[in-house]
């Protein structure tokens, strides 16, 4: 229908009349920004339905698979970039360096469909491909949630573990470290209890950088896995051309990104004391 | 000591990666589009070194051209980067006051925005072309050229010579572009190969979406994107155009990496 | 080669702190730097030495030896460290740590990064008690209390709850104090602890010190760079220069310096008596401590320097008088 190929000149008219698109851009940007403030996102062109009620539908998917991506990626990167800069110059800094270098330089895409060959279609572990909301089946939830969340959780890790590394050994450098040892604290507790404290404070920043790689790698990852969230949703509109729900998902995930960067602030905020006090 | 050995590899592998670019219109624009269909998704032989595709044609050729279209991406798009970003950083930083506000607060939106979201929507919103490509990419990489330069010209600003150049009588943009800008060169050369790499994977990204070439261009995101179908029975098609959108990007990240440790010594992580 | 200076009352106690050839190399790039060169003294139960010296001498090597904390590459201590007789450089890790804060304590220069930035005061002290003496949250909080209120810290309380960057630079270290004495040691070791402080505040942990050590009979080692301070609070008072001990002896001794360097440090410092004269400044610099001159370290900056100076190292010798100096022309005063 949306097709510029087959339009009846009369139909086009009247159909242009209805969507309003005979007004100047401008004009039709206010007005829909107009509506948004009233709740209304407006009408999907290809089903009909409410724009709102199709990304309620959809954005938990994503936030599932985010928030396990997130927390997988940091429970792979702490330990790692800790061991890579406690034993700092030995095969395992090595292999973590590497490890790094090579979550920037695989492409997420690639990665995921290697993901799909070995385990998905030699080893027969996971689906690759569907969906299985949380409340209907638990385990095939999980079980659908695997491979995605380790494409996108490795790619966090990457490049978080470098990050953490740098900050450990910045840390380990300081005084109150041998304040710590002289003490008479195990060596480990100092690691685990004073050092991290204050390189977690450096991570949940770098973390709040990766939000918005989350977000990117989100479009690609929800495609080949066929995982319904925001993300796929704002590329299923744009090969659709559902400008409605474009602009909808988009100004969602917008405000979602806003939204997590400014809790980012608040939590970097309460754990690093000295910025308490501005 | 390894630091140097994987710049080194950096550096052979972008130079073999842009040789390959260079050439690859006359080696190989024939084969890449020559189908076959009887001889499609045949494993690497002795006609075909890494095999075919599913329309039968030779995916080392695609791969060898794949390379070339890769290439003129991310020298368009870093070049408009550089052309726009630098004077506009130096400007700032030179001029300061409300024109360098109003720059910083531009910039700062713009990076708000996750890349490849707004590559995405910026290409949903032209349509896909060439030109689109370059500009999503170029948009991407504006803010990087933009506050290096500002950074290094604000050090720059306050030295000696600037003021002596200043009491000659010399104009802004003359200062600007003979004095300051040949120091700040380090700084940007970095950021050139790593936007090199950053371009090459946007631009993989965006042709897998199906946002990017139409067929039947060999981009390889493209090749990846096409290849999904029939990975059970052919894998080889999937993974050779992954290994090299790998391999340049990592060749492109190694060789940023050891210019950024040459040009700045504060580097005691080794 | 020479006698070791021990406090000659007469009896042959077992001293709790015997240091015998104590060696601390670090392996540089440039070659092997010496910081601490065949250095030994004693110490018996509750009395306090000065170590006194420029910069770079190797006094805070001593310490951080006592303590197992040299940075192990590329440090390489030897010799012998004998606490109460047993031997701390051939202890394992895992040993040493009962051994610091417990029996050994140590307090830094710069209290503000010697504290964690991220964990409140009271948390910070609190955390001596549950480690070494395995304590609840609740007794480790009242004991901390307890000992801040000790070292003078108003409102422990309160204070307990704040962070450090929270506190002026004497509370800071007077919290320092507190963690170093919680477990009350046998010894404390205080690494130039009031020089980043001002000079009234200076004073007060001065006369901190020397109250706590009375009351808990402690041992104390004390660094510093300035005489003044030190005499002010030691029994004895050992001069390094370049590594080595070059003069042992008690307070009052000193002010009759037997060695030039020596001689030469009080001499530098600024007293009211000579306000109208120059300040007499030692000429030269401390030497290179990769490679030292030949003989007596000392002999390029010497006065009193002769030809067998530059070819001998002189050892440590005892004179009368319990003074022990390393030297082969000691400075001789006139009877006053």
């Amino acid at each position: 229908m949306l097709g510029p190929d087959q339009r009846d000149p009369e139909q086009y008219e009247a159909l242009r009349k209805e969507l309003g698109f005979d007004q100047p851009l401008y004009v039709q940007y206010l007005s829909w920004l107009d509506r948004v403030a009233h709740g209304d996102l407006g009408q999907s062109l290809r089903s009909k339905r409410p724009v709102l009620n199709v990304i309620l539908e959809r954005y938990p998917a994503t936030v599932y698979l985010a928030v396990t991506s997130l927390l997988l990626g940091i429970l792979i990167a702490i330990p790692a970039g800790t061991l890579a800069a406690v034993k700092q110059n030995t095969g395992y800094d090595y292999g973590a360096m590497i490890f790094a270098l090579f979550g920037i330089s695989v492409p997420n895409f690639w990665f995921a469909l290697l993901l799909i060959l070995t385990f998905g279609i030699y080893l027969h572990w996971f689906p690759t491909i569907g969906y299985v909301a949380p409340g209907v089946d638990l385990i095939r939830f999980f079980q659908c949630l695997v491979l995605p969340a380790a494409v996108l959780g490795t790619d966090v890790a990457s490049a978080t573990t470098r990050y953490i590394r740098a900050e450990m050994l910045e840390q380990l450098r300081l005084d109150y470290v041998r304040t710590a040892r002289a003490k008479g604290l195990p060596s480990r507790f100092v690691l685990y209890k004073h050092v991290l404290k204050n390189s977690l404070t450096s991570a949940i920043t770098i973390v709040g950088l990766h939000i918005g790689r989350l977000l990117g790698g989100s479009t690609v990852v929800e495609t080949i896995f066929g995982w319904p969230g925001l993300a796929k949703l704002v590329l299923d509109s744009v090969y659709a051309r559902d400008y409605p729900v474009l602009q909808g998902a988009v100004l969602f995930l917008a405000l979602g990104y806003v939204i997590i960067n400014l809790l980012i602030d608040l939590i970097y905020k309460w754990l690093n004391p000295r910025m308490r006090l501005g | 000591m390894l630091r140097n050995r994987l710049a080194t590899l950096g550096l052979f592998i972008v130079v073999v990666i842009t040789l390959l670019a260079l050439a690859a219109p006359w080696l190989a624009s024939e084969n890449a589009f020559r189908m076959n269909l009887a001889d499609r998704l045949a494993g690497p032989s002795h006609g075909h070194i890494l095999g075919t595709d599913t329309y039968g044609r030779d995916i080392f050729a695609r791969i060898l051209l794949g390379a070339s279209i890769a290439m003129q991406v991310a020298l368009t798009a870093v070049s408009v980067a550089f052309i726009i970003g630098v004077p506009l950083g130096g400007i700032a930083g030179y001029m300061g006051g409300l024109f360098d506000t109003a720059v910083m607060r531009l910039i700062d939106a713009l990076l708000a925005f996750p890349g490849r979201l707004l590559a995405i929507a910026l290409v949903a919103a032209t349509g896909t072309s060439f030109l689109t490509l370059c500009a999503a990419v170029a948009v991407n990489a504006i803010p990087g050229y933009t506050r290096v330069i500002r950074a290094a010209v604000l050090m720059q600003k306050d030295k000696e010579y600037v003021e002596a150049a200043r009491m000659n009588g010399e104009s802004g943009a003359r200062i600007l572009f003979s004095e300051i800008f040949p120091n700040c060169l380090a700084p940007v050369l970095v950021l050139v190969t790593l936007d090199f790499a950053h371009a090459i994977l946007l631009e993989s990204s965006l042709s897998f979406l199906g946002l990017g070439f139409p067929p039947p261009a060999p981009s390889w995101g493209l090749m990846l994107s096409e290849a999904r179908g029939y990975m059970e029975i052919a894998p080889h098609v999937a993974i050779f155009p992954g290994l090299a959108i790998s391999l340049t990007i990592l060749g492109f990240n190694l060789l940023g990496d050891g210019l950024r440790d040459v040009f700045d010594p504060r580097q005691y992580e080794r | 080669m020479f006698s070791i200076p021990g406090n000659m009352k007469g009896e042959m106690e077992a001293p709790l702190l015997d240091i015998q050839n104590l060696r601390v190399e670090l392996l540089l790039r440039r070659g092997i730097l010496t910081a601490v060169d065949d250095v030994s003294f004693r110490l018996r139960e509750k009395e306090s030495l000065g170590i006194v010296g420029e910069t770079g001498c190797g006094k805070s090597m001593i310490a951080l030896s006592i303590m197992g904390l040299v940075p192990s590459p590329p440090g390489r201590a030897s010799g012998r460290i004998l606490f109460e007789g047993v031997d701390l450089i051939r202890k394992k890790e895992r040993e040493l740590r009962r051994i610091r804060g417990r029996e050994i304590a140590i307090i830094f220069q710069e209290p503000l990064t010697a504290l964690n930035p991220a964990f409140i005061i009271g948390e910070q002290v609190a955390e001596c008690y549950r480690v070494h003496f395995g304590h609840s949250k609740r007794t480790a909080r009242e004991g901390a209390e307890h000992i801040l209120d000790l070292v003078r810290v108003p409102s422990p309380k309160q204070v307990m709850k704040l962070y450090p960057h929270e506190l002026s630079g004497g509370m800071r270290q007077r919290v320092m104090i507190a963690i170093a004495l919680a477990c009350q040691p046998k010894l404390l070791i205080a690494d130039e602890p009031t020089t980043a402080l001002d000079v009234t505040v200076q004073a007060q942990i001065l006369e901190l010190l020397e109250e706590l050590r009375e009351k808990m009979k402690l041992a104390m080692i004390f660094i510093s760079h300035n005489l003044g301070v030190v005499a002010h609070l030691c029994d004895r008072i050992a001069v390094m220069y370049a590594g080595a001990l070059v003069e042992v002896t008690d307070v009052e001794s000193l002010l009759q310096p037997l060695h030039p360097y020596t001689l030469g440090l009080l001499d530098a410092m600024p007293l009211p008596e000579h306000r109208d004269e120059y300040l007499k400044a030692l000429p030269g610099n401390i030497c290179d401590l990769i490679y030292p001159p030949s003989g007596c370290k000392f002999h390029p900056r010497c006065f009193k320097a002769q030809e067998i100076c530059a070819q001998e190292r002189p050892g440590l010798e005892m004179k009368p008088l319990d003074h022990a100096v390393a030297c082969f022309f000691p400075v001789y005063h006139e009877p006053s």
